[in-house]
């Protein structure tokens, strides 16, 4: 597929991240625009067309928070925060202000690239995939699911399912916001009681975690609420 | 200079007051108070009453003299005028006999004015002591029934007998003069019975009591009681009553025996005594009423003065004291009351001989006393100033003797063991309860023989009780005292640090006590708060210092990661980025470990507590470590109850627990061994249970292996930090639950107990979601 190569911002006061980061995203085939701090990054948007940017917090001038609240004014280009505080509170504050996602230092570098890739795809090709509507197709965010040919694409990409974790999901899909307890799962999907402790089911959704999700530990779509259940949080 | 002026008008208004005291005073002194200056008319008032009753009793006076000094308008000399028994027997003295004797001893009487006078100087003869027992004396008919009884009794010498037979006849002369001839405003005529049985008429008038009548106060009496009289004058005159003789005869028998008519003509035609009365009784009232003026003014200005006087640089706080104000107040009044004494005793010696040289004679008595009142006045006005003065300076209780004293009571009772003071507090009540008790039973013994036993012994049993009641309701206060001091020991040994007591509650000792609580209250609440302070100080400490490990961390990692790619052919330096890599790793593990174990350590996390089901979580839990078990051929056997286990707990941190226990497990159990995890459901308690068998020996106890963070111990020689356990137990602590560590030979166990779950028990402690504006600001 011939593709105009992709600009992504780094912006971060530390260099040698920015470089490391660079010859990540270069090797990927990626154009990247360095910028040290956050007037920097906003003065490059000025002039380049970028189409991600990926924002450290902890800048001099202006920091990654102020900055993204000054992209936002104007762009819904894809900014991903990278940020040595790692806490929760950092995490959603920095998802709350209109950050697409938000990776902690120190981070795995094929991860950033995975999710650099999964926003991008999200960004470009999904944004005119939104006219395919059919009864048979569930959404929730980047996740796809086709019913009619059993089909589940994460950002565009396929992702191949046994066909009981494809049940599972789907219920989950289905009913998205729903926390669903192993138990109530087990019913629905094998309609019978469960049998006393068996984590079959348990199983079933980290192999499913694993396939889906960029990072298992830190699941996007199949969250796991601890001690309760499990459930696919609804997203647009 | 303001208040010198005002006292000298106040000492002029006190003067000015006792000048219109002595007026008033000088002006009643016929004894019928001020209560007659409202009596216009002369004749209506008690003075002229008083006038003719003193009338009357001259009237009957003058009718007893003449009996026996006159006959037929000359007077009778040969008449035997007293009978006396001497030495020589009975004798017989006449009138003229006892003038010739009392010529003699110097008395002689004027021809002319009937006055008589002695002289002193004559020359006493033996006459004098001549005794003499009186029988009878005609000018004093009732001698005789009221003379003395007993022997010595009505003994005279000759010498005192004839001059006051003389006295007697120069007083019937006196008399004669006012009664004997007619004219004057006084009319009067009286028919009476004599002593001689005969009946006798002495008058100045020969009108009717009915023309009598007419010319304004009139009295007429006949025989006896008042029943007879009939008068309009008022008050009645009082002499009018009886005879001349009444003494003599006894009741009277008949009706005739006794009349007297009385008529005053209130126009007051004559010059006589009671016109001259009724002239200066019209000056009188206006006299009294200048003095009422001025004992009203004088009263008035003194009072304003004196109020003036208290005001004038008498301010709250704002008195100036002097030296003599530290003075303790008994004494210096003590002094003062001395030289009010000292001073009274000089002016008796001063004033009486002035007011006896100014003021008439009977008054003597009324300046004395008013002199002294005026210097005790004085006296107190100046103990009142000062007074005032302490009470404005507010050393009023200060400086005084009772105060020193109960101070240094109080003070002994407070400083003193609380043993004596108990000790003489318990004997005085008994002391006081024997001595009243005794005092009422006294009362009791002596029946009540008087009135005063009465009064007091119900004023005993009054004392008794309310002593009794004030010492109870002071045990009572001084009880519900110490009952709130302990509440508060109580609440504060259980852990409510700032919990206070008021002091305005408590007295005594009990203040102190409490005091002392608040102290170590506010002790407890201070160091609470510094460590409160310091635990965050650290955490911060330890956040920032994690944050700034990262950067360059990051920056390791990822280049460490880049040598990888570039497809090294030399074995050696792809064996020194290996340990790079896993060095890299593991700093990278110990950064995130320590920062969650500082932050779990000193409580510094958000809690969002939920309803948590056990076997879910422990289902989920090996669902998620089935591939790290599989990879060391370890069999995971998780048994628990069909029904769901709940407890309170937040779902992320139980997980973060359970995965350190897990993760513990997948580490350093043997490998094709099985791990139990069971939950089970309890009484009290809901329990999970973790057991595996060691692949090292556990040469450690369980206490070393959860505390390493805070003690600092050697570590275990394996990937981990060795904080796993630490915060596993630290946060299951602070969601309310215990981690329990047992070590059985190789045998590893660990049970995480959490009280069993109940409806509502979600409290409000949920993570506070800070409002973004506010994140980014700060």
């Amino acid at each position: 597929m011939a593709q105009e190569q992709q600009t992504i911002l780094v912006c971060d006061d530390d260099r040698e991240i920015v470089d490391a980061i660079s010859i990540y995203l270069s090797g990927e085939g990626f154009r990247v625009v360095k910028a040290y701090d956050g007037k920097e990054a906003l003065q490059l948007l000025q002039d380049e067309r970028v189409d991600l940017i990926i924002m450290d917090v902890m800048m001099p001038e202006l920091d990654g928070i102020h900055t993204t609240l000054k992209i936002r004014e104007t762009s819904s280009v894809p900014i991903i925060i990278l940020s040595a505080k790692a806490e929760d509170t950092d995490k959603i504050l920095g998802l709350n202000i209109g950050a697409d996602d938000y990776i902690s230092k120190p981070f795995n570098p094929l991860e950033l690239v995975a999710r650099v890739k999964s926003q991008l795809r999200r960004y470009t090709k999904l944004g005119n995939m939104s006219g395919v509507q059919s009864q048979s197709v569930y959404k929730c965010g980047g996740l796809m699911i086709n019913d009619d040919n059993k089909e589940v694409f994460v950002d565009g990409e396929p992702v191949k399912l046994t066909p009981i974790e494809y049940n599972i999901l789907l219920l989950l899909v289905k009913n998205a916001g729903k926390v669903f307890s192993i138990d109530e799962i087990f019913q629905q999907i094998w309609n019978e009681e469960a049998i006393g402790a068996d984590n079959t089911v348990a199983v079933h959704i980290r192999h499913i975690r694993e396939k889906i999700e960029i990072n298992p530990r830190e699941p996007r779509y199949l969250k796991v609420v601890w001690g309760v259940g499990y459930k696919v949080e609804k997203q647009p | 200079m303001k208040k010198i002026i005002i006292l000298i008008i106040h000492t002029l208004s006190v003067l000015l007051f006792s000048a219109g005291l002595s007026v008033i005073y000088m002006m009643s002194g016929e004894g019928f108070g001020i209560s007659w200056i409202g009596e216009q008319d002369f004749a209506e008032s008690p003075i002229f009453a008083e006038m003719v009753n003193d009338d009357i009793a001259r009237i009957k006076e003058y009718a007893v003299l003449r009996d026996a000094f006159e006959e037929n308008g000359e007077i009778a000399n040969d008449r035997t005028v007293v009978v006396a028994e001497t030495t020589n027997g009975r004798t017989s003295y006449s009138l003229r006999e006892l003038s010739t004797l009392a010529a003699g001893y110097g008395c002689t009487m004027d021809p002319e004015t009937h006055r008589i006078s002695i002289d002193r100087t004559a020359e006493e003869d033996d006459a004098v002591n001549y005794q003499l027992k009186i029988e009878y004396k005609l000018y004093d008919p009732d001698y005789y029934a009221k003379r003395p009884q007993g022997p010595g009794q009505g003994i005279m010498n000759l010498r005192d007998l004839s001059i006051e037979a003389m006295q007697q006849l120069a007083r019937y002369y006196e008399l004669d003069e006012i009664f004997g001839t007619a004219g004057g405003n006084f009319s009067y005529s009286m028919h009476y019975l004599n002593a001689e049985g005969e009946y006798r008429d002495v008058y100045n008038t020969e009108k009717t009591i009915i023309d009598l009548m007419e010319s304004g106060r009139y009295l007429y009496v006949t025989g006896s009681g008042q029943s007879g009289m009939e008068t309009n004058i008022s008050p009645i005159p009082e002499n009018a009553y009886e005879s001349p003789s009444a003494s003599l005869e006894g009741p009277l028998e008949q009706e005739d025996e006794y009349e007297l008519i009385i008529g005053i003509d209130t126009s007051f035609p004559y010059t006589d005594r009671y016109s001259e009365a009724a002239a200066s009784y019209k000056s009188d009232i206006d006299r009294v009423y200048v003095g009422l003026g001025m004992l009203i003014a004088g009263g008035l200005a003194a009072l304003i003065s004196l109020i003036l006087l208290f005001y004038a640089g008498h301010e709250r706080g704002r008195a100036v004291l002097r030296p003599s104000d530290n003075i303790a107040l008994e004494l210096y009044v003590f002094f003062i009351a001395l030289i009010g004494i000292v001073i009274t005793w000089a002016s008796d010696r001063i004033s009486d001989p002035i007011i006896r040289l100014l003021a008439p004679s009977g008054a003597y008595g009324f300046y004395h006393s008013l002199v002294l009142s005026l210097v005790v006045y004085a006296l107190s006005i100046y103990v009142l100033g000062i007074l005032i003065r302490r009470y404005n300076g507010g050393v009023l209780w200060k400086n005084t003797l009772l105060c020193g004293f109960v101070k240094s009571v109080s003070e002994l009772s407070q400083r003193g063991s609380l043993a004596a003071a108990m000790l003489s507090s318990y004997l005085g009540v008994i002391l006081v309860n024997i001595g009243l008790s005794a005092a009422a039973i006294y009362c009791l013994l002596q029946r009540f023989e008087s009135g005063a036993y009465m009064i007091a012994f119900c004023a005993m049993c009054i004392l008794l009780l309310g002593f009794d009641a004030v010492v109870f309701w002071r045990l009572f206060l001084q009880g519900k005292q110490r009952e709130e001091l302990s509440t508060a020991l109580k609440t504060i040994s259980q852990g409510e640090t700032g919990y206070e007591v008021s002091e305005d509650d408590f007295s005594g000792r009990e203040l102190s006590m409490a005091k002392d609580i608040n102290n170590i209250s506010q002790g407890l609440r201070k160091a609470l708060n510094e460590q409160v302070k310091a635990e965050r100080l650290r955490a911060d400490l330890i956040t920032n210092v994690s944050h700034d490990i990262r950067t360059p961390l990051t920056s390791i990692i990822n280049y460490v990661d880049l040598i990888k790619r570039e497809n090294i052919q030399n074995e050696k330096v792809r064996g020194y980025v290996d340990v790079l890599d896993k060095k890299s790793e593991r700093l990278r593990n110990l950064t995130e470990d320590l920062l969650e174990a500082s932050k779990a350590s000193s409580g510094n996390v958000k809690l969002e507590m939920t309803k948590i089901d056990l076997v879910e979580l422990s289902m989920q839990a090996g669902a998620e470590f089935e591939d790290k078990f599989a990879q060391r051929s370890l069999e995971l056997c998780l048994t628990t109850p069909e029904n769901p286990v709940y407890i309170l707990a937040d779902g992320r941190h139980l997980w973060r627990v359970l995965e350190n226990l897990y993760n513990n497990a997948a580490k350093y159990a043997m490998e094709n061994t099985r791990i139990y995890a069971d939950v089970i459901a309890g009484e009290t308690e809901n329990v999970f249970t973790i057991k595996n068998i060691s692949s090292e020996k556990l040469n450690i106890s369980p206490e070393e292996l959860t505390e390493r963070f805070v003690r600092g111990d050697e570590s275990r020689h394996t990937e981990g930090s060795g904080l796993g356990l630490s915060i596993a137990q630290s946060l299951t602590r602070l969601m309310g639950g215990r981690l329990e560590i047992v070590i059985d030979g190789d045998l590893y166990k660990a049970n995480i107990h959490f009280p069993l779950y109940e409806e509502g028990m979600e409290s409000p402690e949920h993570m506070e979601e800070k409002s973004l504006i506010e994140i980014i600001d700060g």
